[in-house]
């Protein structure tokens, strides 16, 4: 096992960039460079469980019945801080994934993958669960489904993961640039050209926060 | 209530209790069911799973009876036996085991009855008020 995973790596989750590597964040529609100043772990544990049918304030999750999608508040972060995540349900139930709130992650043109009960068995390390969440107001949203023609009393999601805080790197332009130019460098750094990544930005770990 | 299983021949499923409960299994709760004279049920198949029978316990306040486990074609009437029938002793209770139980599927068939049946798991009980519970393992 590396000691840094690629950001979808199907082993043991690890972390995808070091204290003073930078990362390229595609976030809000377009990509965004940091360097990572601090990360630390999120270790599987009670405070990182969630219980949906009480968050959502009521006592069952009706049979072949959906809990309709809701912030999930202990994966809030503040500006300059970012999840790493990986989540399974522990009670018969599908989770399925928002970020933003009205933007489905693991989606295709057609349809919306699940993270269910089983999903750990051909993917126990559940790589295939990873997301990330970046910064203030880009909360995920959790909706939860239920395959079964009864009727349950609790829907729990276990967390966990790494948690990083980065800062935003500035460009430094050579004397002389115009205004212009820096302005068509910024623009083609957010739509994530390589190159201009490559000179402005230096060696980078590419990976998505929200859905698109 | 459910749990993964992680080893033997049902590794990999979701092992629960039969999801129905009380007279004639009508009530869609897991629990304990009791036996009408007819036809009760004891799980629901989940749509788009399948489930094999674990194990089945069963206790008889009464006189001696026959219990016979399995599915309901799709003219919703006639029993399909899934395993040989039990006889349940007047005041006794007995069971079967994962080891002593066929390893059938039950699963939705849509074809009409007699080739297609619910998937749904029955007891056929001779007499009313036997006490049935069941543990299953759902493949999703």
């Amino acid at each position: 096992m590396s000691e840094v995973a690629n950001i979808f790596d199907n082993g043991p989750i690890s972390l995808i960039a070091r204290i003073k590597d930078n990362i390229s964040v595609y976030t809000a529609k377009k990509w965004a460079h940091y360097q990572v100043v601090y990360t630390e772990p999120w270790p599987r544990s009670s405070p990182l469980r969630v219980e949906m049918v009480a968050a959502a304030l009521v006592t069952f999750i009706a049979a072949n019945g959906v809990i309709a999608k809701r912030l999930v508040p202990i994966l809030q972060v503040t500006n300059g801080e970012m999840l790493h995540v990986r989540f399974e349900p522990l009670d018969d139930v599908e989770g399925v994934v928002y970020e933003l709130a009205g933007t489905g992650k693991f989606v295709s043109r057609n349809t919306h993958a699940r993270v269910s009960m089983v999903t750990c068995l051909r993917d126990p390390y559940l790589a295939t669960t990873t997301f990330f969440i970046m910064g203030n107001q880009k909360d995920m949203n959790l909706e939860v489904r239920n395959p079964n023609p009864v009727a349950l009393p609790q829907a729990r999601f276990q967390f966990f993961g790494f948690r990083y805080v980065i800062e935003a790197i500035i460009p430094k332009f050579p004397a002389g640039t115009t205004d212009a130019q820096k302005e068509a460098v910024r623009k083609k750094l957010e739509d994530g050209d390589k190159e201009t990544v490559a000179q402005y930005i230096g060696p980078t770990t590419w990976l998505p926060a929200e859905g698109r | 209530m459910s749990k993964l299983i992680t080893e033997g021949r049902y590794a990999g499923m979701i092992a629960k209790a039969g999801n129905c409960s009380g007279v004639g299994g009508a009530v869609a709760v897991p629990g304990v069911v009791v036996t009408t004279g007819l036809g009760s049920l004891l799980h629901l198949v989940p749509l788009g799973r399948s489930f094999y029978v674990t194990k089945i316990m069963w206790y008889n306040p009464g006189v001696q009876a026959t219990l016979t486990f399995g599915t309901l074609a799709n003219d919703g009437v006639t029993p399909v036996p899934m395993f040989p029938t039990q006889v349940a002793l007047a005041g006794l209770e007995d069971g079967l085991t994962e080891e002593e139980l066929l390893g059938a599927e039950f699963m939705l068939n849509s074809l009409a009855a007699p080739n297609g049946w619910d998937g749904n798991l029955y007891v056929v009980a001779s007499i009313a008020a036997i006490l049935v519970s069941v543990e299953v393992a759902e493949k999703a």
